[in-house]
C-alpha cells in the first residue's frame, strides 16, 4: 500500500460500508506534526460536516433514510419520500422570478397536471397543467377578485370589466358595507346585460343599457354611490355620490377570468 | 416618512390575433404604497384591448412597458386617486372592524 499512489490502488466501486474508512488530516491534533495528524473517517462522519445525519438537530438537520429510500428534514424517521417537520413555518418556496406559479405537480407523465403559487398581492393561486389561472385568494378576503381598489373622493370609478361573469361587489366603509350580487351575460370578450341586487332595498336590477342605481351603506352616516354596468366593454363603474368616508371596491367572481 | 409609491404587474391574460400570438388583453396592475412597516396596495384588471402598432412578442414585454400601457388606459387622474385612496388608509380605518383569524400562540 505504502509503495502505490491511490490512483494505482483497486478502486471501490460500490457503496462503502459503514465502517468504511478514508484518510484525513486533523489539522487541529498536532500530535504527530504541526501539520496535523492523519486519521481515518467514515463516509456518514464526513457527511456529518454537511450536516447529513441524525435529521433531528440543529447540526444535523438532514436525514438520508437509504434502507428505504426517505429524505427527512427536521426528523429522524421521514415517513414519505420527502418529509419537513420544523417549528412555525417549516416549508418555504421562494423563485426569483415574478411569476405567480410557485410548485407544480405532476404524476407520471412528463407534463404537469397543475400548479399552485402566490404572487405580489393574491397570497394564493391556481392553475391548470398549462399555467392558465383556475382560482385565486386575495388580495384581500375574498375568492377571484377582479379588482380590489380605495378610493376617497366623488368621482365616477371605472373599476374593472364584467363580462359573462357572476359574483358579488363589496363596498366597504369603516361604518360598515354592502355586498351587490350581479350576473352578466354576453358574447365572446362582448358584455350585455346583466342583473344586479340594489341590496339596500333588496331590488332586482337591469343593467346593462347604461342605466344607473344608487345604494347607501346603512352604517351611521354611511356613503351613497351610483352604480353603472355597461354593455360592449363591460364597464362596472362605482361614484360617491354623497357622504365622506373613504371606500374600497373588491370585485369577486365565482370563477376566475 | 414620505410615503413610497411602487407598482407592478401581477398577471396578464393573452389571446392569439391574427398573426399575432399571445396579444396582451388584459393585465392585472398593482398600487402599493408603503410607509415604514405599513403598506396598502389596490389591484385593478385592465382590458388593454385590440392590438396596436405596437406590438412586441410576448416574450419582448417588460413590467414597466405593460405598466405603461395600463395607465394610459386608466388615465393619470385615476392613478392619482388610487395614490390619494391608499395615502388615506395610513390614518383611517377603511372598512368596519372585525376579529382577524391568526396563528395560534402556542
Amino acid at each position: 500500500m505504502s509503495t502505490k499512489k491511490i490512483t494505482g490502488l483497486t478502486e471501490l466501486s460500490t457503496a462503502p460500508a459503514v465502517g468504511d474508512l478514508l484518510p484525513i488530516v486533523d489539522i487541529s491534533d498536532t500530535t504527530d506534526a504541526a501539520s496535523g495528524t492523519t486519521k481515518g473517517i467514515t463516509v456518514p462522519t464526513i457527511h456529518k460536516a454537511a450536516g447529513i445525519g441524525a435529521g433531528n438537530t440543529t447540526a444535523e438537520p438532514v436525514k438520508v433514510d437509504i434502507s428505504n429510500g426517505r429524505l427527512g428534514v427536521g426528523t429522524n424517521a421521514p415517513t414519505s419520500v420527502c418529509e419537513i417537520v420544523g417549528a412555525g413555518v417549516p416549508f418555504e418556496v421562494t423563485s426569483s422570478d415574478s411569476n405567480g406559479l410557485k410548485v407544480a405537480f405532476t404524476d407520471g407523465t412528463a407534463s404537469a397536471r397543475g400548479f399552485i403559487g402566490a404572487d405580489g398581492t393574491r397570497p394564493f393561486l391556481v392553475a391548470n397543467n398549462s399555467g392558465s389561472y383556475l382560482f385565486s385568494i386575495g388580495p384581500q378576503k375574498g375568492i377571484n377578485q377582479k379588482a380590489y381598489a380605495a378610493y376617497d373622493d366623488d368621482d365616477a370609478h371605472f373599476i374593472c370589466a364584467i363580462i359573462n361573469l357572476s359574483g358579488v361587489i363589496r363596498i366597504a366603509e369603516s361604518v360598515g358595507s354592502i355586498n351587490i350580487p350581479y350576473w352578466s351575460c354576453g358574447g365572446t370578450g362582448v358584455g350585455y346585460k346583466s342583473a344586479m341586487l340594489e341590496t339596500d332595498s333588496v331590488t332586482l336590477r337591469s343593467m346593462g343599457d347604461g342605466t344607473t342605481f344608487s345604494v347607501t351603506n346603512p352604517g351611521t352616516s354611511g356613503n351613497t354611490y351610483q352604480i353603472l354596468h355597461n354593455q360592449g366593454n363591460g364597464q362596472f363603474s362605482v361614484e360617491r355620490t354623497s357622504g365622506a368616508l373613504a371606500y374600497t371596491v373588491t370585485v369577486m367572481s365565482d370563477w376566475y377570468a | 416618512m414620505a410615503i413610497q409609491y411602487t407598482k407592478s404587474i401581477t398577471s396578464m391574460s393573452t389571446e392569439d390575433e391574427g398573426d399575432n400570438t399571445d396579444v396582451v388583453k388584459s393585465a392585472v396592475y398593482n398600487i402599493t404604497a408603503t410607509e415604514g412597516n405599513k403598506s396598502f396596495t389596490s389591484m385593478k384588471t385592465i382590458p388593454l384591448g385590440d392590438v396596436s402598432d405596437d406590438y412586441a412578442s410576448y416574450d419582448a414585454l417588460t413590467e414597466d412597458v405593460v405598466i405603461g400601457w395600463c395607465e394610459a388606459i386608466m388615465g393619470s387622474s385615476e392613478v392619482v386617486a388610487l395614490k390619494r385612496g391608499l395615502e388615506v388608509q395610513f390614518t383611517t380605518p377603511f372598512t368596519i372592524g372585525v376579529p382577524q383569524e391568526k396563528q395560534l400562540p402556542w
